[in-house]
């Protein structure tokens, strides 16, 4: 049985939270360029802390034994989402392989709030741990996009609203070619009232993300501002953050109450403590 | 902070405590803007931007003339130099000759003539709204360092 306190639809929500995020991270493991990282000198490795020890970027074999075994754990977790090793053999290739891709010298956000926001559900894997891991993996959600917002007006101040900040962060990026388009970002960049506007929710958003999360009425609407928000940084600047889509959906989704009304797609009977049927209506 | 993530009425577990630990860990880091991937200072776009951009060139200079290197065009392995770049100012010069030697044999195998030596320029430029162009500002050779001829 479950824990104390913990309902079944909890613990459910755990397995499945867990199988979205396993997903993810075999889609990222499997099919990253990692290997093209191999060909870098000595002298260029400019490392993330814990990879120091390495001394310079490894082989192309080793990116492929990392690649091949992290996906084989995360395939793994994706059929056996409350087994405790394959998710974190995942989760550790996925950490390996973005901070190699980081030790070029430029620090990459991408994997940032899935490798840290996962970690409670990496050590709480059962049933007894569900509520801990979801509660402990949205706090980190909330906190680390505040702390975004944070650094923007510590840094900037109430300008990056209020001055024409957001419109030349449009415009560089146009000017990039990185997005698919830069008509989107041009639309909103010359338009003063609508770059603001935009600024304005953005970093709103950040900053009442916490409380978002918090409050469980509020929890899917965050998800859709998540959505928007890094739908639109694809489309403005063509930076790649599907990863925090996924982990914010990861923590917000009441997975149980989806599985129950589409049907029994997940195998059932596999959480560790016996849960083994969808319970009540609590979702995450 | 522990209780609030633990359930009521029970001790907090690994789940709870690893979640507090790595919060106040990004708070730390948020206060000292220190980097400690993958905890980060979440520094995303929180300097403010204007019409000035700086950004870094290395010039392969050779006796048949010039080029500017296009990090792009060397592999996604070299992709991180401009990263590097603001920093090496302060590295000795053993050093920079280290780094900018591996750049300069990249670019001689991606089609750059050979140089003996690179110059690194620290370029800023104003951006217009719309021009494709922008008007240079000022260019400062930052160091000069060995290349590869």
């Amino acid at each position: 049985m479950p824990g104390r306190g913990v309902s079944d639809a909890t613990a459910r929500d755990l397995v499945l939270a867990r199988r979205v995020l396993a997903a993810y991270m075999l889609l990222r493991i499997a099919v990253g360029p990692y290997s093209a990282l191999a060909g870098q000198p000595e002298e260029l490795f400019a490392p993330v802390w814990f990879l120091a020890p390495l001394g310079h970027m490894p082989t192309a074999g080793v990116f492929l034994v990392i690649q091949v075994a992290g996906a084989a754990a995360a395939a793994r977790a994706v059929a056996r989402p409350s087994s405790p090793l394959p998710f974190a053999g995942a989760w550790v290739a996925l950490l390996v392989l973005a901070g190699l891709r980081g030790s070029l010298g430029k620090i990459l956000h991408n994997d940032v709030l899935l490798l840290v926001a996962a970690v409670p559900m990496v050590v709480g894997w059962s049933a007894r741990d569900a509520r801990q891991a979801l509660a402990g993996s949205r706090l980190l959600v909330g906190g680390l996009y505040f702390a975004a917002g944070y650094q923007k007006l510590r840094h900037t101040g109430l300008d990056w609203v209020f001055s024409d900040n957001f419109r030349w962060i449009l415009y560089q990026a146009a000017r990039s070619g990185r997005a698919v388009t830069d008509r989107v970002a041009l639309f909103v960049a010359d338009r003063a009232w609508l770059a603001t506007a935009s600024a304005a929710a953005l970093l709103g958003a950040e900053l009442v993300a916490p409380l978002l999360l918090a409050v469980r009425r509020l929890r899917l609407p965050f998800l859709a501002v998540t959505i928007a928000f890094h739908g639109g940084t694809w489309l403005t600047l063509g930076l790649d953050y599907w990863g925090w889509i996924v982990m914010v959906a990861a923590v917000t989704v009441p997975w149980s109450r989806i599985e129950e009304r589409l049907g029994a797609w997940a195998p059932s009977g596999v959480i560790p403590g016996g849960v083994s049927a969808v319970g009540g209506r609590t979702g995450p | 902070m522990v209780a609030a993530v633990g359930t009521a009425g029970r001790r907090p577990g690994a789940p709870a405590l690893a979640a507090v630990a790595l919060l106040v860990v990004i708070a730390f880091a948020v206060a000292r803007d220190a980097e400690w991937w993958p905890v980060s200072s979440m520094r995303l776009f929180s300097s403010p931007r204007t019409a000035l951009v700086v950004s870094w060139d290395v010039v392969a200079e050779a006796p048949g003339g010039e080029r500017r290197i296009h990090f792009a065009e060397l592999g996604r392995a070299y992709r991180g130099a401009h990263a590097l770049l603001p920093t090496m100012r302060r590295d000795d010069q053993h050093e920079r000759d280290a780094r900018c030697q591996e750049w300069a044999r990249a670019a001689v195998r991606a089609g750059y003539p050979p140089s003996s030596t690179l110059r690194v320029e620290r370029v800023t430029k104003r951006l217009s709204p719309r021009a494709s162009d922008a008007t240079l500002v000022e260019r400062e050779v930052v160091f000069r360092c060995r290349g590869a001829a």
